[in-house]
This record gives structure tokens, C-alpha cells and sequence, in this order.
């Protein structure tokens, strides 16, 4: 675990060894979470592949229970604001049907192809989940709706997804003292994916203040 | 001994080779376990009556009972028949003569009612004095019904039986009950659930073209006698 002066330290240290732009407080965020953009987008998206990768994630993998008999679930609104919804990792529902109890069932996606299947629209047992994008009264746009079937006897859901990614702040309040949830190989991945940016934009940069050079250059001497 | 999810995940492991199979081809165990109540009913029939695979048992496996108090509905009861109608889940009927109902009879005692298959048997018996002292009680079961005949006072009934699907049973509970069936009827289950799904596990790869000719050999053969 590192605080998150130790890891612009280690950017700059590395930084230094082949550049030495200065780069603001303010360029350093938007560098550090556009890296962080596309580390967990891949992250997300090889998540079976290699199990270590869940404890690196652990800080962005959050779950809610919602525990009323509402079949849908609204993914900007029933979850919590300081988590927002980035990518779903299932579902689980409690049902109650007089006596009998099923407990968190696992639901599965229901494709728009299979809605005709009577065999595919969930039982208590094998629940489904299907996104539904409709508007609703008082809000503004389509909201991301995920609709529970079957509908009726339910008592709670747990839904379990990753977060959006975890903004950086550099120079905001306390941020720099604070410690970085994340993991050490996650924080190597992002200062690569950091410095790779930040080495693009610093080589545009100069590309561009060559060519004006350049450009100056020719200016004068017509 | 097992939960209908357990003889649904066996099932699916039996088409792939008994390895687990999440998401693939046959993992559709919700479709999987609405196919167990018909198989079940096949596999008893054939271990009763026998079949070139399986010799004749004669006998109704005992796992496979389950047992149920029924009430009478008094909404439906007409006050001007002479017999009662009890709701019952519809019984597995193994022969001609032999039904899945084990035991209807008495809730408290063990009094068996005896079975008629036809209303004419009723009538007989009535028209020679039988049926009116109330202590000879004839049941027939018909499709989800029980007719009783010979006691007007009966409330409740209790029924034992091998019923064609056992979650109809309205406190069989399949997230924790036993699933009422016998390792060797579920053998049999498992054989006809592999003979259902064999023509696509065992469909041989098409390895010719669609476009081959495959007339002109022939042609060729007929021309040269």
C-alpha cells in the first residue's frame, strides 16, 4: 500500500529519467485517470482470466442489497452515489413464496432472443435479469434498469459490480496524504499506462513547438 | 438421496462427461429439471412393467411416495350429489391396473378406501345395498381429482402415491426436500435422458461439401456395364 504522494514520487522519478517536463497538478489527474480508464476497462473485461486480478480490484468490486419486492433495479439510483455503477457482476435474488424460501439466486441473463422461451423467463429457482431501458416520470433520458423475473415474492437482491474508477486528485484537500486502495501491481500498471500518456503528449508537444520553430524559421526567411 | 438440482447438475454431467459444464452446451439446468418429472415417470413405468433393457420389477419403489393431506374444498361441493371431490396432484399411472396411488384413505387410521376405476362399479354396488352405511368408502381418481363414494362427512383425506410431478406436492419444498426417486430409477432416468439428447452428441461431423457431386461416379459405373 502506498499514499498517493509516494506514487507521484515514483511517476516523476521515472519521469525524470528520460524528460524533465513539468507536469501540473491538475494535467497529472486527467493523465492519472485516463490510465486508470483503460487499466480497469481491461481489467474488467479479463476478469476470469487470472483470479489474482480480484484482489487488486477488491477496492473497486461493491455490492448492494436491496431489500425490498421491487423487480427492478435502477443502476444510477438504488445504488449507492459514492459507488457508481461501471460494469455488472451478477445478480442475486430471495424469493419468498409462502413457505418456501429461495436464497440468493443467482440470475441469469435473459437474451432478446430467448424472451419466447417459456423455459427462459425465470422460476424462483433460476431467476433471470434483463436490461430495460425506459423512462421514467420525473427523470430526465433512459435510465439503465435491470428488470428481475419472475417479478413477484421477492424480498431482497444483491446486486455485485464494479465501480467506476477511482478519481485522482492530486493537490485536492488530502488526498496526497491519503492512502491508494489500490493494490502494488495495480499502481505499477497505472504508472505505465501514466507515463506512456504523459511521454505522447510531452513528445506532441515538442513535435509541435519544433514545427512552429521550423515554421517561424521558414517565415522569416522568405 | 439427492435435491432435484443435484439429479438435474448429474444429468448434465452425463452428456459431458461428467465434467461441469457452466454455460455450455447442455447447462440449461432449468430446462433440464422440467424434463426430470416426464423422465422419472418413463424410468418407473419401465422398471414396473420391464422393457428389453430392463427386467419387470413388479414392485412400486417406495422412494418415489410422497404423501399429502387433502382438504375438502367446500366451495366446490354440491350439496345435491352423492359423492365428494378432492383436489389431488395427478397419480403416475404405471399399467392398466396398477395406479401411482399407494394409499387413500383415513387421515388418522389406517383405513384404505378401496379403488374403483369406473362410476358403472359404483352404481352396481349401490344398486345391490352396498355404499350407504357410510363405512365402505370407494375412491376414484380422476385426472387431478379424487371422487369419493359412499361417505358424504369425509373433511380430509390422506394420500400416499407416486405422483407424475412431485413439486406439485404444495409442501414439497425442492430447495430442501429429498426428490422422491430411488438410485435405480434415476439410472434409468439418466439412460433416457442420454437417448434423448444422443442425436446431437452423437451426429457425425459433415465433412462433404455441399456443392460435391456426387452423382457423377454412379453415373460414370452405370455408363461402363
Amino acid at each position: 500500500m502506498m499514499t498517493n504522494t509516494q506514487i507521484k514520487e515514483l511517476f516523476f522519478q521515472q519521469w525524470d529519467a528520460y524528460a524533465s517536463g513539468i507536469i501540473e497538478d491538475s494535467d497529472l489527474n486527467s493523465i492519472f485517470n485516463k490510465a486508470s480508464l483503460s487499466i480497469f476497462k481491461k481489467l474488467y473485461n479479463n476478469l476470469d482470466l487470472d483470479n489474482s486480478y480480484t484482489t487488486e480490484l477488491a477496492p473497486l468490486l461493491k455490492s448492494t442489497t436491496i431489500s425490498n419486492s421491487t423487480a427492478t433495479i435502477n443502476l444510477n439510483q438504488d445504488l449507492l452515489a459514492s459507488n457508481p455503477y461501471e460494469k455488472l457482476i451478477n445478480v442475486t435474488v430471495t424469493y419468498v413464496d409462502g413457505s418456501k424460501v429461495y436464497t440468493n439466486k443467482v440470475a441469469q441473463p435473459l437474451n432478446d432472443a430467448e424472451v419466447i422461451s417459456p423455459y427462459s423467463q425465470g422460476t424462483y429457482r433460476y431467476p433471470r435479469y434483463r436490461y430495460s431501458s425506459t423512462p421514467t416520470s420525473g427523470l430526465t433520458g433512459n435510465e439503465s434498469v435491470i428488470t428481475i423475473y419472475p417479478t413477484t415474492n421477492i424480498t431482497s437482491k444483491t446486486i455485485r459490480y464494479f465501480r467506476d474508477y477511482i478519481p485522482f486528485e492530486f493537490g485536492v484537500g488530502g488526498f496526497d496524504a491519503a492512502t491508494c486502495p489500490y493494490g502494488n501491481r495495480t499502481i505499477q500498471m497505472l504508472l505505465d499506462e501514466a507515463l506512456k500518456l504523459a511521454g505522447n503528449a510531452y513528445r506532441e508537444a515538442q513535435f509541435f513547438q519544433t514545427q512552429s520553430a521550423v515554421q517561424t524559421l521558414d517565415n522569416n526567411n522568405l | 438421496m439427492k435435491l432435484l438440482a443435484e439429479y438435474a447438475d448429474l444429468l448434465v454431467r452425463s452428456v459431458n462427461a461428467f465434467e461441469s459444464k457452466v454455460g455450455g452446451k447442455y447447462s440449461d439446468l432449468e430446462a433440464v429439471e422440467a424434463m426430470i418429472p416426464m423422465l422419472r415417470q418413463d424410468a418407473i413405468i419401465l422398471k414396473y412393467n420391464g422393457s428389453q433393457q430392463y427386467a419387470a420389477s413388479k414392485k412400486i419403489d417406495a422412494a418415489c411416495v410422497q404423501s399429502l393431506n387433502v382438504s375438502i374444498v367446500k366451495e366446490d361441493q354440491n350439496a345435491s350429489l352423492d359423492y365428494l371431490v378432492f383436489d389431488c396432484p395427478r397419480f403416475v399411472n404405471i399399467s392398466p391396473k396398477v395406479g401411482g396411488d399407494v394409499y387413500v384413505g383415513a387421515k388418522n387410521a389406517t383405513q384404505a378406501f378401496k379403488k374403483v376405476f369406473t362410476r358403472q362399479e359404483v352404481d352396481m354396488l349401490k344398486q345391490r345395498g352396498y355404499l350407504n352405511n357410510g363405512k365402505i368408502i370407494m375412491y376414484q381418481p380422476i385426472d387431478n381429482m379424487i371422487y369419493i363414494y359412499g361417505n358424504k362427512m369425509l373433511k380430509s383425506l390422506y394420500v400416499q402415491g407416486i405422483f407424475e410431478n412431485p413439486l406439485d406436492i404444495p409442501t414439497f419444498n425442492p430447495e430442501t426436500d429429498i426428490y422422491p426417486m430411488s438410485e435405480e430409477i434415476f439410472s434409468v432416468v439418466m439412460d433416457l435422458f442420454k437417448a434423448k439428447v444422443a442425436l446431437t452428441l452423437n451426429q457425425a461431423q459433415d465433412n462433404v461439401d455441399n456443392d460435391t457431386n456426387t452423382e457423377s461416379r454412379a453415373r460414370i459405373k452405370v455408363a461402363n456395364q
